[in-house]
């Protein structure tokens, strides 16, 4: 018997089964097969793309401080380099310690599409998930995510790669870049399919996951609308291309589009705003918060000349200040320290001066206040107000500027207990808000931008930058779009390249922020 | 096909040995139980009876223990010529042929046996099939008795640092969190370097980390090493990496008889070595006396109302009006430590055990926190069931409970200002205040240590049965199968209401996380040994099968947001995640083995092994390993010229492979489930993964001179092929990476040992033992982009493992942007040695005398602050990124000494790092907002003063920057002990009680470390990324220890 021990032992190592399964992870042949399971790629894919779409850390904080929007004396999240002044070009090595700010977008935006195109791509195969109304939903989501990935694709990189149901990746060995103009066209066609198909029947998405607001199947085609309205709009880097932007599609898209903000219950661990929540941090003592709201933002509300003083100084010696301004989002009506609707003040400076004093600026962000609803309240993406604004930036260039008056308005009566503009510009009396470099009254073009600064901080990342190039607001030599990251260029042997700094392609003209579109009053 | 393969093998070893092993058996006969051997054994040098020697009738089954009194008998001896085997441990073999004995009659054979200071010459089991003298193994095989390790480590693995060639150890300084350890140089890029650790033949699994932190270091034996491929191919696809074998004590080393008891306890204090340099000085406007603060108009002012000096002018150079406070001394407390024990053990002939119980205790140095207790048990035991089977248990089970810091603790410290107390307590009853600063940006780590409730509870359960069977004396069996359970279990609690360095003040919603995760790991294998003489050739061989079975399970359950306050339960969060892990992990291998020896003077060893592993997809999932090596012991020749002066000459030679093997999940195409279920691609399986190869080849030379001085030296030379590289795939794939094999590492290490018994006489006795080696590594084929990782290190073809990358200040105008060339005279170098711009006819001492401070330039796109450090730029005008500096030491010595006088042992190991650099992230982090006393100002000439904003110039926002790689070189008093084994005219109360002897012993442990590192210890990181960062420090214990034998 002892001696069939061994023998016995050599048995069970012969007979050992060494093929192992992974427990926990579907493969895509298993995740597809199921109706469920595919549903599940669909339904998580809004996860992916929030992030990056102006909810996360990047590219929000590079974009929103290149933009002028924000301004901070920290370096995370590839803020510090890409706006320090004056500006140069972007780093696109793959080594460059900050290069999550090109990375994050381009990958996590192709994850989100190809997670989706693998449900559509079974759904064209013939997957029923549960029912035609079930099909229907994850089919019109599907071509949405794919439509909204690709789209902020054709916002932030010069140009990429359409990738759709239709193809058979793993054959692709040498992808074809399409410049972003043919990227954002793909995206709307891919959204007005979205559109399309939500229309052949009803369906409804849930509030607690999905895209965490709920919504029927017409909710969710005004959702497609708007967002093909950002992308016309949002897309062109330069003035030029902004005025060429056919605008009447714009205004049919934002009529055709949400009634009241697009704004996700955030839900912790699952989808929440870290973006929001770095803006609006307030540590425990002085100095707080983390980004600052920038004086190029505020300064035009200023009504005590330090804005234009400020202006004037050297931009290495340029110090903060305090302001007085009868914006009630800014100052309370107790005086200038008095926090106001969005904004509060604290003469606290943080930061390194090495790093900049123009960086420095006394107001910080109060408009969320220092509670939790970046991880378990409603956090807006898109608003009323933004696509209001978006329209009276419609009107004013087709020339129907009396028709963008009430627009403006709307959040600049209600919000900042300011005196309506007109035509012609807010009321030309002392306090004026907003007021051009030279300090006199501005324009309804400089009404507009301000409005739209003011009532957009805070709210989503990445904006600002997007009107910043089209507006052409943004400092001298910088980026007005990324690169294909470094890591991307070497993984398919292409030459490195970037943009930004000065003499390089893709980097901003000089700013001309006062430079009407249109003829209007107190314009250039 | 496979079936067919393993039958060949046996029949070939069967019909090679059946040839030969009748010659062998010929001493098996009728025996008669009145025949029979006795005598004593002594120590050829003192004389002395010595206990413990395994006394066999070699060829046969029988043999005997000695006793106290260096007795033995062997009965039963059949009538004939014999010869007989003495082994004890510390000793050399002694092989008595030609001992006649007749029928019925005793014959009385006293032998002398000769201590073995050389390690060199100890018998080995590691690496080799079966124990082996070191002089007679043709590779290397570190070794570390329990006699050469008197001070007891913090666990079993770090008992070899400093004591043999080619081992780099850096041990978490926090208690009870393991050891990082490579073997020569490493041997992967991605996977993990760590060697294979075997335990009384059982495997550990390597599948959760702080694998190495249970296991008991007063239960060694011994601990043996084989560092590379050359040696290890035994162990197959897990042995690229070498492998750490511990032996634990068992009853078998006592002489039969009565059971012998061991009392030990040993109490003593941690303490932190050495401290950061905290700055002592502020910024801020305050009164010529520096009594109190003053506003910009002069005029006093209390500290929350107080302004710094002009941002231009802020030298931090005044003292605080408040009382300050030494940060680090509030914060690190030194701390218990005590390990007491019980060791019951008895050799009673056919059965012996060991029973040992551990109790210990360290308390670490954080005040407060830290702390770590373990609890052991022990049971080995062996059992003759008859003459010609043997079977062996060994048993191991530890309990753990540690309380964990979080990972910001010492980067809160760094942060708080020296005027604040950290000790004072806060409004809501926690004894520590939150915030102790109105203007600090971190919380008070105390305050977070005291509410944070963060605890690991560890269970480990080691078991192995090993069954031998030898019915011939030319063919034996063995089985044996091991088991290794691991329990972890980690709680975390943070109660509603508290404040939290999210939250802040106004309290968190509560978060709780329990996590359990579990190990089971089987180990089993069955083997035949052939034993074949053929007049002066020995011949051996083994043919072993083994499986492995390991099954991991992991479950995370997270809540946040109590419905209710102080309830310690998931189902008080309102919000709960789950996530959970399954592994599973299935192997199988076979090898065989031929070792040849001719007259003791010519060796050689060969070795394949077939592997089979469910890590692999089908068409990869096996491979085989091979290893050849041989040596020629030329001081056994006749001819040998120096006889008398060297008694071992051996050169050797070795090469062998051995694999590293993929993680579970590399080869399958997964998606990552997100929190609240969704899915989101990760990484695109690879079916066609193949194991990291490492092929090494060894030369080496062993020598004995006058049987008291051995060296032993040897040249390593590696190639790891087919490394597992983790390639970023093209974005449209939706997967982020694919593992691939697409690399190759070659390393080389140079090493020697010398070992001397300087001193050896009866009452006097003094040993050296120095061990140094030199490695080196680099990646020579990377078939993918070069990639930055764990924030300093670099992959990249050419670059070393332990190389530094990140950003470097110019010295030298030379290196300024050839746009910034015409204007070279505007720069000078500063007393830091750091190029500066200083503008036209200035120098870099006219800051403050001149108001340049502030002013700046602009040439091209950059600016240039006036007096501030230059990050050097590439062509594209981007700050650089080039190697900074490299973690690997130019060479690595250590150096026991080991002086026996009378009664007294004392015991010294120095350990010797030279070279190297390490990171210092801490420090740059306390540039940032001038805690560092290298921003202080005070003392210095107002000339070579720089504002505060210098030095977060040199902070770099946090980017590794060259100015904070520092030289980590060091000498380092790692162990100290002296132990007085107590006479026995002061042990006569004790042997009232039954005791036989006593001993008493002071040990220190990193007692001294002569360094020119600024961070709290040079032993950072892990050997390849030596990054110092927010990390345990490292700290001394003083102890003493009581021992009592019964």
């Amino acid at each position: 018997m002892r001696k069939l021990i061994p023998a016995f032992a050599l048995l069970i190592a012969g007979c050992q089964d060494l093929a192992v399964t992974d427990p926990n992870a579907p493969d895509r042949t298993r995740a597809t097969k199921a109706p469920v399971s595919a549903e599940t790629f669909v339904a998580s894919s809004f996860r992916t793309w929030w992030p990056v779409a102006g909810h996360g850390n990047y590219p929000s904080w590079a974009f929103s401080t290149v933009a002028h929007d924000v301004t901070s004396g920290f370096a995370d999240f590839g803020q510090l380099e890409i706006s320090a002044e004056p500006r140069s070009a972007w780093n696109n090595s793959p080594v460059n310690t900050q290069n999550s700010v090109n990375q994050r977008p381009w990958y996590d935006l192709y994850s989100t599409i190809s997670t989706v195109n693998d449900a559509l791509i079974a759904i064209d195969s013939g997957l029923v998930i549960g029912d035609a109304s079930r099909t229907r939903r994850t089919r019109a989501v599907g071509k949405f995510m794919q439509g909204v990935s690709h789209g902020y694709l054709g916002l932030y990189f010069d140009s990429a790669f359409v990738a759709t149901e239709k193809l058979a990746l793993d054959t692709i060995t040498t992808p074809q870049f399409q410049p972003y103009p043919v990227v954002i066209k793909a995206a709307i066609s891919q959204l007005d399919t979205a559109i399309a198909i939500s229309q052949t029947g009803s369906f409804t998405l849930p509030g607690d996951s999905w895209m965490f607001a709920a919504m029927d199947q017409n909710g969710f085609a005004r959702l497609a609308n708007s967002f093909a309205a950002r992308l016309l709009a949002y897309s062109p880097r330069t003035s030029a291309e902004r005025a060429a932007v056919d605008w009447n599609e714009v205004i049919r898209r934002i009529d055709a589009g949400i009634t009241t903000d697009f704004a996700p219950v955030a839900q912790p661990n699952i989808l929440w705003d870290d973006w929001q929540r770095l803006a609006a941090r307030v540590r425990s003592g002085p100095p707080s918060d983390y980004g600052r709201p920038s004086y190029w933002l505020l300064g035009p509300a200023d009504s005590s000349g330090g804005y234009q003083n400020w202006i004037n100084t050297p931009l290495t010696s340029r110090q903060p200040f305090q302001m007085r301004t009868k914006d009630r989002r800014i100052q309370g009506a107790a005086g200038p320290t008095a926090t106001g609707k969005y904004i509060g003040y604290n003469a606290s400076s943080i930061g390194a001066a090495s790093r900049g004093t123009y960086r420095y600026s006394y107001y910080y962000y109060v408009r969320n206040g220092t509670g939790t609803s970046w991880q378990n309240g409603p956090t807006p993406d898109m608003t009323r107000t933004e696509m209001d604004l978006l329209k009276a930036e419609a009107l004013i260039r087709l020339g129907r500027a009396s028709e963008a008056v009430p627009l403006i308005n709307k959040t600049r009566v209600a919000n900042g207990q300011l005196p309506p503009v007109t035509v012609d510009g807010p009321p030309d009396e002392a306090g004026c808000v907003p007021r051009k470099l030279n300090g006199q009254c501005g324009s309804l073009w400089d009404a507009l931008r301000y409005e739209k600064g003011i009532e957009n901080y805070g709210v989503n990342g990445v904006i600002a930058f997007f009107d910043a190039r089209g507006w052409q607001t943004l400092p001298e030599n910088s980026i007005v779009q990324l690169p294909v990251p470094g890591a991307e260029l070497a993984t398919l042997r292409r030459a490195l390249y970037s943009y930004g700094g000065a003499g390089n392609p893709g980097s901003a003209p000089a700013p001309a922020p006062e430079k009407c579109p249109v003829s209007l009053a107190r314009c250039q | 096909m496979k079936l067919y393969r393993r039958a060949w093998y046996s029949g070939l070893a069967m019909s090679l040995f059946a040839a030969l092993a009748p010659g062998s058996a010929r001493a098996q006969g009728a025996t008669n139980p009145s025949s029979r051997i006795t005598g004593t054994v002594t120590d050829s040098l003192g004389n002395h009876p010595v206990a413990g020697v395994q006394v066999t009738v070699t060829g046969g089954r029988l043999g005997a223990i000695t006793d106290a009194e260096g007795r033995y008998t062997i009965n039963g001896v059949a009538p004939g010529t014999h010869t007989i085997d003495a082994r004890r441990l510390g000793f050399k073999p002694l092989t008595r042929p030609g001992i006649v004995v007749n029928e019925g009659a005793t014959t009385t054979l006293n032998l002398h046996i000769v201590s073995v200071p050389l390690m060199l010459e100890a018998v080995v089991s590691t690496g080799v099939v079966d124990p082996t003298s070191g002089t007679r193994v043709p590779f290397t095989v570190g070794r570390v008795d329990a006699e050469n390790a008197p001070v007891p480590s913090a666990n079993a693995v770090e008992t070899i640092q400093g004591k043999i060639a080619g081992v780099t150890v850096v041990p978490s300084g926090q208690p009870g969190t393991g050891t990082n350890i490579v073997l020569r140089s490493p041997t992967s890029i991605n996977k993990s370097n760590s060697p294979l650790i075997v335990v009384d033949g059982v495997i550990l699994s390597q599948a959760f980390d702080g694998s190495t932190a249970d296991l008991e270091s007063l239960d060694i034996e011994s601990v043996e090493v084989v560092k590379g491929a050359a040696a290890a191919s035994l162990y197959g696809s897990r042995a690229s990496s070498g492998v750490i074998q511990i032996r634990t004590k068992r009853g078998a080393s006592l002489p039969e008889g009565p059971t012998h008891i061991t009392v030990r306890s040993e109490i003593g204090t941690s303490s932190i070595a050495n401290k950061k340099h905290w700055a002592k000085y502020n910024y801020y406007m305050v009164d010529s006396a520096a009594t109190t603060y003053l506003n910009a108009a002069g005029a006093p002012v209390t500290r929350a109302a107080r302004v710094p000096k002009p941002i231009f002018s802020r030298f931090q150079d005044s003292r605080y009006p408040d009382p300050t406070y030494d940060q680090i001394q509030r914060f690190f407390d030194p701390g218990q430590t005590y390990k007491n024990s019980v060791t019951m053990a008895q050799n009673g002939g056919r059965t012996n055990w060991l029973l040992s119980l551990v109790n210990s205790n360290q308390d670490g140095v954080v005040l407060n926190a830290g702390t770590y207790g373990q609890n052991d048990v022990r049971l080995n035991l062996d059992h003759q069931l008859r003459d010609d089977w043997r079977i062996s248990f060994s048993g191991f089970g530890s309990r753990s409970k540690r309380r964990d810091l979080n990972g910001n603790t010492f980067f809160q410290l760094i942060n708080q200002a020296p005027d604040v107390n950290l000790l004072q307590p806060d409004p809501d009853g926690t004894p520590y205040i939150f915030q102790p600063d109105p203007e600090g940006r971190e919380p008070n780590p105390l305050y977070v240590l005291a509410t944070q409730f963060r605890e690991r509870k560890s269970a480990r359960t080691l078991g192995s049965l090993a069954s031998h069977y030898g019915p011939l004396s030319w063919l034996s069996f063995d089985a044996d199968v091991s088991y290794d359970r691991s329990d972890r279990n980690l709680s975390y609690f943070l109660d509603q209401g508290l404040k939290s360095p999210t939250f802040g003040s106004a309290g968190d919603p509560g978060q709780i996380t329990q996590t359990q995760g579990t190990t089971d790991a089987l180990n089993a294998s069955t083997s035949a040994n052939l034993l074949g003489h053929y007049k002066a050739l020995t011949l051996r061989s083994t043919l072993r099968a083994l499986i492995e079975r390991e099954d991991n399970s992991v479950v995370i359950a997270d809540g946040t947001n109590f419905a209710a306050p102080g309830v310690r339960s998931l189902d008080n969060a309102q919000n709960r995640f789950v996530s959970s892990t399954l592994e599973s992990v299935r192997s199988t291998g076979y090898f065989g083995t031929l070792g040849a020896n001719y007259g003791d003077r010519y060796i050689f060893d060969g070795l394949i092994r077939h592997d089979g592993s469910s890590l692999f997809g089908p068409d990869e999932r096996w491979h085989k390993y091979y290893r050849w090596s041989g040596a020629w012991r030329m001081a056994s020749e006749s001819w040998w010229p120096f006889k008398g002066l060297i008694n071992e000459f051996k050169p050797r030679i070795s090469r062998g492979t051995a694999g590293g093997r993929p993680s579970f999940a590399d080869q399958f195409e997964t998606f990552d489930f997100t929190t609240g279920g969704g899915l989101v691609k990760n990484t695109l399986g690879n079916k066609a993964l193949k194991p990291e190869l490492s092929t090494e080849t060894e030369f080496g030379l062993d020598m004995i001179m006058k049987d008291r001085y051995s060296v032993q030296l040897s040249y390593a030379k590696n190639r790891v092929t087919d490394q597992l590289i983790q390639i970023p795939l093209p974005g449209f794939y939706g997967y982020t990476t694919q593992w691939q094999n697409a690399g190759t590492v070659e390393g080389n290490t140079v090493e020697a040992t010398f070992q001397a018994q300087i001193l050896r006489g009866p009452k006097l006795t003094w040993q050296l033992g120095l061990v140094a080696d030199r490695s080196r590594n680099r990646i020579t084929e990377f078939d993918r982009s070069c990639f930055t990782t764990n924030t300093i290190a670099y992959r990249c073809a050419g670059s070393t493992l332990g190389s530094m990358y990140g950003f470097a200040f110019l010295k030298q105008a030379a290196g300024l942007p050839t746009g910034a060339q015409a204007r070279a005279a505007e720069f000078q170098t500063n007393d830091d040695g750091l190029l500066v711009w200083v503008g036209p006819g200035n120098t870099y001492t006219e800051g403050e005398t001149k108001k340049l401070w502030g002013t700046s330039t602009t040439i091209g796109t950059s600016n240039y602050g006036w007096g501030m450090p230059i990050l050097q730029q590439d062509a594209n005008g981007n700050t650089a990124v080039r190697k900074i500096g490299d973690g690997t030491p130019r060479f690595h010595y250590g150096i026991s000494n080991n002086v026996g006088w009378h009664d007294l042992t004392f015991y010294t190991l120095l350990d010797v790092n030279v070279g190297g650099n390490a990171y210092n992230q801490t420090n740059q982090r306390m540039y940032q907002y001038g805690r560092s006393s290298d921003v202080d100002q005070a003392g210095k000439p107002q000339e070579d003063k720089k504002i505060v904003d210098y030095y977060v110039n040199l902070y770099s926002a946090n980017n590794p920057v060259d100015y904070f790689v520092e030289d980590a070189g060091f000498v380092k008093l790692r162990e100290i002990s002296m132990r007085y084994q107590l006479p026995r005219s002061f042990s006569g109360a004790l042997s009232r009680v039954g005791a036989s002897g006593a001993s008493l012993s002071l040990i220190g442990r990193n007692v001294l470390t002569w360094t020119k590192y600024k961070g709290y210890d040079p032993e950072v990181g892990t050997p390849n990324v030596r990054l110092d960062s927010f990390d345990y420090p490292r700290y001394r214990t003083f102890t003493t220890s009581v021992e009592i034998n019964f």
